[in-house]
């Protein structure tokens, strides 16, 4: 027979317990009950089914799903006795929620009850400015997201003032760590100079990281964090996981990046476009001020040459008016010279030898005076017949006299 | 140096703010030429402060060592 010191024995049963089910990954599913934290570091729970109870014993940090008494989970884990107390238990690496989507309905229950208080509300978001200067980043400093956004950020902005708060972004602690790094952010005095009028806080309150399973990224769809993001003074750009990860930190936040890139993206612009932005201002401006002084300097040119302009059109109007008075005096004359014809033609046409010229003639009596009346003369009385050529003399024979009886 | 005191002289928000609204002034047709290149001045030191700062600063990270209490 062979006597074994308690130790000895108690090692013995863990090697074969450590031997025989090391071979195969296995997880013991079960309910919770008892569930405790102790010291802040300690995790033990009391795993049942209907006939049997299994103490559950692990380090909080190695926990990263919400658990409660009633809770059904997997544990992984390797079951031991604790030499000290002569106790039964698995020392649990993981603990998974269990059944179908079983963490998916937690988050979507927690998701509803937090979306009615106004948590997600879009009208209490603020913006960000659009030069931030002065940013708390909430990180794991160590993480590729940190990284990626440090790098982007400085290939698209400078001069920003990056004060990074390194935290846990999974496991058990994750959730008080972030909760503890806004709160720190949000009271911080900061140590950098100040611009006129700024505040004391922080432009704007950052926090990522980069792309995992739900169960990793549950630190963001804590409760605490949500609300701590919520209640932060500091406008939030949150931006978790990948495109298609959606937490309820990046809900609450005022504004949600999708990937760490992209939440650089979205904190600054590119100093490229800000460059071009001010170089088509300055332009704009300049060509203002180019316009402005080419119309002033149209208003002066105009008025030095004005007098000239009124001495050229002055000396129009004179040329016309000189102009108009010549053209007046020549109708005048035409007029004239008109005038002077027709008296002329009608003088012509009273000239008695034009008379003569039709075959009439004038009788003269002795004196050389026209005879206008057959009353006048009598037989035997000496008379001149004035013909177109000259004179003839003759005398009256006495024939009948016919007196052509007045019509009027 | 000059940079720095430049820098805290003309915040970037500010700075392009200033500018949007020189702009805006010429824009509404104002005809002081007195006052507008007095305007284009200070539009020009605006935009090679700003162009400066972006050109030449670079970001600077400090670690928030003390686990906050």
């Amino acid at each position: 027979m062979r006597v074994l010191q308690v130790s000895e024995f108690i090692e013995i049963v863990n090697g074969i317990l450590r031997e025989t089910l090391s071979g195969e990954a296995f997880a013991v599913e079960g309910e919770i009950s008892g569930y405790r934290v102790n010291q802040g570091q300690w995790v033990t729970f009391d795993l049942k089914d209907d006939k049997s109870l299994l103490n559950i014993f692990m380090p909080l940090w190695n926990l990263d799903v919400p658990l409660e008494d009633g809770a059904r989970v997997k544990v992984y884990g390797m079951p031991r006795i604790y030499p000290k107390y002569g106790k039964f238990s698995i020392s649990a690496e993981r603990v998974e929620l269990s059944g179908e989507g079983a963490l998916k309905k937690a988050l979507a229950a927690l998701r509803l009850k937090l979306e009615k208080e106004g948590m997600f509300d879009a009208a209490r978001k603020r913006e960000l400015p659009r030069f931030p200067r002065r940013i708390a980043l909430i990180a794991s400093r160590e993480s590729a997201a940190y990284g990626d956004f440090i790098k982007i950020l400085g290939e698209r902005w400078g001069g920003l003032e990056i004060d990074s708060y390194h935290v846990l972004v999974q496991g058990q602690r994750a959730p008080q760590d972030i909760v503890q790094a806004i709160e720190s952010a949000n009271s911080h005095p900061l140590s950098f100079p100040l611009g006129q009028g700024e505040s004391n806080y922080y432009d704007v309150l950052v926090m990522t990281r980069g792309g995992g399973s739900l169960e990793e990224l549950m630190a963001f769809n804590d409760e605490k964090v949500v609300r701590a993001i919520h209640g932060s003074k500091i406008p939030t750009l949150v931006a978790i996981g990948h495109e298609r990860d959606l937490t309820l930190a990046e809900e609450a936040a005022d504004v949600r990046g999708s990937t760490p890139t992209d939440c650089a993206r979205r904190l600054v612009p590119d100093k490229r476009d800000v460059l071009y932005e001010l170089a088509m201002t300055m332009e704009k401006i300049e060509g203002y001020v180019v316009a402005e002084l080419e119309s002033k300097h149209v208003i002066l040119e105009r008025a030095m040459s004005a007098p000239g302009v009124w001495i050229t059109g002055r000396k129009i109007e004179l040329e016309g008016a000189s102009a108009r008075v010549v053209s007046s005096v020549d109708s005048w004359l035409d007029q004239l010279k008109q005038g002077l014809t027709g008296k002329m033609r009608l003088l012509q046409s009273l000239d008695p030898k034009a008379v003569l010229r039709r075959g009439y003639a004038v009788v003269m009596d002795k004196a050389g005076k026209a005879v206008a009346s057959a009353k006048s003369l009598k037989a035997g009385d000496a008379v001149k017949l004035l013909l177109q050529d000259g004179e003839v003399g003759a005398t009256i024979d006495g024939g009948e006299t016919k007196i052509q009886p007045k019509l009027l | 140096m000059t940079a720095k005191k430049e820098a805290k002289e003309i915040d970037m928000g500010k700075g392009f703010e200033e500018l949007e609204n020189i702009a805006t002034w010429f824009e509404s047709g104002e005809t002081d030429l007195d006052q507008g290149l007095q305007k284009f001045e200070r539009a020009l030191e605006i935009a090679s402060t700003l162009k400066k700062k972006l050109s030449d600063a670079e970001n600077k990270i400090k670690e928030i060592k003390k686990k906050f209490e």
